[in-house]
C-alpha cells in the first residue's frame, strides 16, 4: 500500500471504475496543502507545534548530543581535570595519542579481558534464561497464576542497581553471609566458599546481574510469545508440530525481533561499571577490572584525572557496541513486511 | 471551526490571557504592605534588624561524629554566639572533585574537612588548589592556646603536618600500627608473656589454630593489603630499616618486603590466618574468631568494647625484637579548604575546640582518648593521659611515637595503595610469585606516576 491511507475510497472501488488510485492519494495531497486563502505551494509552519517541543528538544540536545559531542572532542585532547589549563580543546589537542596509548595500556588490555569474559557469561545467559521462563509462564492457563509469576519474575529490575549490588555483596561474604550459611547447614558442616575471591568473582557479579536484569527481558519474551497467532500452533498441530517441537519450530523463530532487541540492548554489557566497583571494586587481583571501572578510575581517582584519556577508552568501547549492534542487525534482521 | 465553537488559536489566547490575569493578581501588593509596616515599626521602636551569622561550613566523615562527640560540644560553641555558627555537612564520596569545581567556579561555601592523612594527601591537595595552609590563621587568631600550638605538636605529628613550610593539618589525634592479643587464648595455649618477633608471633597463632580449630577460630589476621598500616606492609615496616625509596614510593620490591608478604601467605596456607588473608578482617576480629590480630591500634580497644577487657589485651606495640622502622604512626586531621569563606573562624573553633589549651579543648581530648586514639598535642599527654589511670597504657605507644620519623609527604599515595593490594591480592591467590609481584608493582606504579604533570 502507498504513503497515504484513504479510508473514504475503497481500492476495489477504485479498480472496478478504472481509477488510478496513485494519482487520487496525490491529488487530496496537494489539496491538504493549500491554504485558506488559495496559496498553493509550501506548507503552513505550525509555530505553535515547535514551540511546544522546544524545550523537550532543547533539554535533549543539552543533556544528550553536548555531552556526546563533548566526550568525543574530549578523547582527541589530552584534558586533564587537575589542571584547568588543560581543558580548551585547541590548547591540549593531541590527535590520536590517547588511541595510540591505549593499545599499549597493559591495564586497559587486562580489563577489556575481564569486559569479554563477562560478556560471554552474561549475554547468552541473558538471552536464554528469560526465553524459558517466559515460555513456561506463557503455558499457565490460570490467569492469576501466571500474573502471579510475572510481578515475581520482574521484581528484581524495580531494585536500584546500587542496593541490589549491596546485598548481593552481603550474601556472599564468606563468615556471615546467608549462601555459605544455608549451604552449610544443608551440608552439615561450615563452608567458606569465596564467592568473591579470584576464582569466582567474576561468575559472581555475573549472577548478581543476571537476577537483576532477566526479568525485564522475560517480560520482553512474554510480549512477543502472546502475539503469536494461535492458530499457527493449531495449524501445526494438524502436522503433528506438538510440545518442544512446537516451541522450537513456531514460538522461537517468531520471537527473533525480540532476540534481536534483547541482544541490540545488552550490545554496550561490555562497559558494565557499577556492579564491579560496588562488589569488589575490581578487586581481588584486578580479577573484575572491567573496562568501563577502568576508565572511571582513570578520570575520577588516579593521578592526574585524566578525563581525555578515559574519554577515548570510552569512545572506543562505544564504537565496539555500535559494531556488535549492526552485526546483530545484519545478522537477525527479518524480511520485511 | 463553524459556529460559535472556539478554535484553538482562540483557545490559546485565552488561556494566555487567564494566566496573565493571574500572574497580575499576584503580584506583590504585600511588598507595599511591608514597607509600611516597616516604617511604622522604626518609627516606634527603632529596633536593628537582626544580622544573620556566617555560616562556617565544615565536611566530616560521619565515623568521627559518632566517634567523638563533636555534635554536642559544636552546639555548645554556637550558642552565644551571634557572628558566626559552625554547620556540618554530610559527607559524601567525591567531595574533594565536588569542592573543587566550586573553588574553580569560584562558588566555594566549605571552610573545613576532616579526616585528611596529612602525608598522604596535603602536598597533592595543596598542589591543584583544594586545601591552603593554616599557618596565616593560626597567627592571627585570638583563641586561648593558639600562640604555642605548632610547638605544642608531637615532633612525628609536626613532621607530617608541616610540609614544605607550610602547615597544611590540623591534626586531632593520630595511630599507630599496634598488636591486640586474646588474652584467654593465650593462657589456653600456655603462651606467657608477648612474642618479641613475627616468627615467634607464627608460633603462638599456630598453636591458638591447633587448639580451637573445632570452633572456627584462626590464630592470626589483619587487613589483607592497607598500605604501610596493616597486613604485610605493616610487618615490612617493622622489618625493614628503610621503608621509603628517594621518589617516596614504599620499597615494595625490596627483599623484606617480599619476605612479608611470603610470611604472609605461609600462615594463610598453614590455616593459621583467613584465606585469602583478612577477608572482612574487622568484623571476624570483633566476633571473636581471631587470637591475634594486627593494624590501626584502636582494633583492641575495639574488642575490648565487645569482647570485655579481661579478654582482650590493651594495645601492644609491633614485635620489639625487630630491627626495622618501628611502626607506622599517621596523624588524622583536618584540612584548610582553599578559598574558604570563613577561614579564620574555622581556625578559631578548631583550637578552642581541639586544643588542649583551655578548658573545652581538655575536654574534648578526654573524649578522643576515651576512644582509644592518641592525641597530638603533649599539652593533653600532659593533662589528661598522665593523670587518668586507665590510659596508662597509652604511654608505651607515646613512646614510640617519641622514636618515630615522619614519613615524607606524598603525591602518589592512592596509585602506590592500589597496585599494591591489586598485585598482593594476585600474589595470595597464586597467580604469580611474590618476587615477581612485587616488581609488576612497583613497574605499574612507577608508570602511572610518569604519566602524571
Amino acid at each position: 500500500m502507498g504513503s497515504y491511507y484513504l479510508p473514504s475510497v475503497s481500492q476495489n472501488r477504485c479498480w472496478e471504475k478504472g481509477w488510478n488510485v496513485e494519482a487520487l492519494r496525490r491529488a487530496k495531497a496537494e489539496r491538504a496543502l493549500v491554504g485558506q486563502r488559495g496559496r498553493v505551494g509550501r506548507a503552513r509552519i505550525n509555530w505553535v507545534a515547535y514551540m511546544l517541543v522546544a524545550p523537550a528538544l532543547l533539554a535533549w540536545m543539552l543533556f544528550n548530543i553536548y555531552p556526546m559531542v563533548r566526550g568525543v572532542t574530549m578523547a582527541f585532547q589530552d584534558y586533564r581535570f587537575l589542571y584547568p589549563e588543560t581543558a580548551n580543546l585547541f590548547g591540549s589537542f593531541n590527535a590520536i595519542d590517547n588511541f595510540v596509548e591505549m593499545f599499549h595500556d597493559r591495564m586497559f588490555g587486562a580489563s577489556l579481558i575481564v569486559s569479554l569474559k563477562y560478556t560471554a557469561m552474561y549475554l547468552p545467559a541473558i538471552v536464554i534464561l528469560p526465553v524459558i521462563v517466559a515460555s513456561l509462564i506463557a503455558q499457565l492457563t490460570m490467569g492469576r497464576l501466571a500474573s502471579f509469576f510475572r510481578v515475581v519474575v520482574y521484581m528484581p529490575a524495580v531494585v536500584p542497581i546500587a542496593a541490589a549490588m549491596l546485598v548481593w555483596r552481603k550474601l556472599y561474604d564468606p563468615n556471615f553471609g546467608y549462601l555459605n550459611v544455608i549451604i552449610g547447614s544443608l551440608l552439615g558442616h561450615k563452608v567458606d566458599i569465596l564467592w568473591l575471591g579470584s576464582k569466582l568473582a567474576l561468575s559472581s557479579i555475573a549472577i548478581a546481574s543476571l537476577w537483576k536484569g532477566f526479568g525485564y527481558n522475560t517480560l520482553l519474551f512474554l510480549i512477543g510469545i502472546y502475539g503469536i497467532n494461535r492458530e499457527l500452533y493449531d495449524a501445526g498441530a494438524v502436522d503433528g508440530c506438538t510440545g518442544l517441537k512446537s516451541w522450537w519450530y513456531i514460538t522461537l523463530p517468531l520471537l527473533k525481533p525480540i532476540f534481536a532487541l534483547i541482544l541490540v540492548l545488552n550490545a554496550g554489557i561490555m562497559g558494565v561499571t557499577e556492579q564491579a566497583m560496588i562488589m569488589t571494586s575490581g578487586g581481588p587481583g584486578d580479577a573484575t577490572l572491567t573496562t568501563g571501572l577502568y576508565l572511571w578510575r582513570v578520570a575520577f581517582q588516579f593521578g592526574d584525572m585524566r578525563m581525555g584519556y578515559a574519554a577515548a577508552v570510552g569512545l572506543s568501547l562505544g564504537l565496539v557496541s555500535a559494531i556488535l549492534s549492526g552485526i546483530i542487525f545484519r545478522v537477525m534482521r527479518t524480511e520485511r513486511a | 471551526m463553524m459556529g460559535s465553537r472556539i478554535s484553538r488559536r482562540q483557545l490559546l489566547k485565552l488561556g494566555a490571557l487567564v494566566s496573565a490575569g493571574v500572574l497580575a493578581g499576584c503580584a506583590p501588593k504585600v511588598v507595599e504592605k511591608i514597607v509600611k509596616e516597616t516604617v511604622i515599626v522604626e518609627k516606634e521602636v527603632a529596633a536593628p534588624a537582626p544580622k544573620v551569622p556566617k555560616q562556617v561550613k565544615l565536611i566530616c566523615m560521619d565515623w568521627v561524629r559518632n566517634e567523638i562527640p563533636i555534635d554536642v560540644w559544636t552546639t555548645e560553641y554556637n550558642s552565644g554566639r551571634t557572628d558566626h555558627q559552625i554547620v556540618y555537612e554530610r559527607y559524601v564520596s567525591g567531595w574533594d572533585k565536588k569542592v573543587l569545581s566550586a573553588i574553580r567556579a569560584g562558588t566555594n561555601e566549605v571552610s573545613g574537612y576532616f579526616e585528611m592523612r596529612a602525608f598522604e594527601y596535603a602536598l597533592g591537595w595543596s598542589k591543584i588548589g583544594l586545601i591552603q595552609p593554616f599557618d596565616p590563621y593560626i597567627n592571627a587568631s585570638s583563641a586561648p592556646g593558639a600562640s604555642g600550638l605548632i610547638d605544642d605538636m608531637l615532633p612525628v605529628i609536626r613532621g607530617q603536618c608541616i610540609l614544605e613550610g607550610n602547615m597544611y593539618g590540623f591534626p586531632i589525634d593520630f595511630d599507630e600500627t599496634g598488636m591486640a592479643y586474646r588474652l584467654d587464648y593465650f593462657d589456653a595455649v600456655g603462651q606467657d608473656g608477648l612474642p618479641g618477633t613475627w616468627e615467634e608471633i607464627g608460633e603462638v597463632a599456630a598453636a591458638i589454630r591447633e587448639k580451637f580449630k573445632g570452633e572456627q577460630v584462626y590464630g592470626i589476621g589483619s587487613s589483607a593489603s592497607w598500605y604501610i598500616f596493616g597486613g604485610p606492609g605493616a610487618i615490612f615496616y617493622n622489618t625493614s630499616p628503610q621503608v621509603f625509596d628517594e621518589d617516596g614510593i614504599v620499597r615494595y620490591d625490596s627483599e623484606e618486603f617480599v619476605r612479608a608478604l611470603e610470611l604472609c601467605k605461609s600462615w594463610a596456607d598453614k590455616e593459621i590466618s583467613e584465606a585469602p588473608f583478612g577477608t572482612g578482617w574487622v568484623s571476624s576480629w570483633l566476633a571473636g574468631k581471631w587470637g591475634i590480630a594486627w593494624n590501626q591500634h584502636p582494633l583492641a580497644i575495639w574488642a575490648q568494647n565487645n569482647l570485655g577487657k579481661q579478654t582482650v589485651s590493651n594495645p601492644q606495640p609491633l614485635p620489639l625484637k625487630e630491627k626495622g622502622s618501628g611502626c607506622a604512626v599517621w596523624a588524622i586531621s583536618w584540612a584548610c579548604i582553599n578559598k574558604a569563606p570563613h577561614p579564620q573562624e574555622y581556625v578559631d573553633y578548631l583550637i578552642t575546640l581541639f586544643y588542649p589549651g583551655n578548658e573545652i579543648g581538655v575536654t574534648m581530648n578526654k573524649k578522643i582518648c576515651g576512644t582509644g586514639k592518641l592525641p597530638s598535642f603533649q599539652k593533653a599527654w600532659d593533662e589528661v593521659i598522665a593523670k587518668d589511670p586507665n590510659l596508662q597504657w597509652m604511654m608505651g605507644m607515646g613512646e614510640i611515637a617519641a622514636k618515630a620519623v615522619a614519613p615524607p609527604g606524598l603525591t602518589t599515595a592512592a596509585i602506590q595503595q592500589d597496585r599494591q593490594r591489586a598485585w598482593s591480592e594476585k600474589f595470595f591467590a597464586g597467580e604469580v610469585g611474590a618476587k615477581e609481584a612485587m616488581d609488576k608493582c612497583m613497574e605499574e606504579i612507577k608508570g602511572e606516576i610518569a604519566k602524571m604533570k
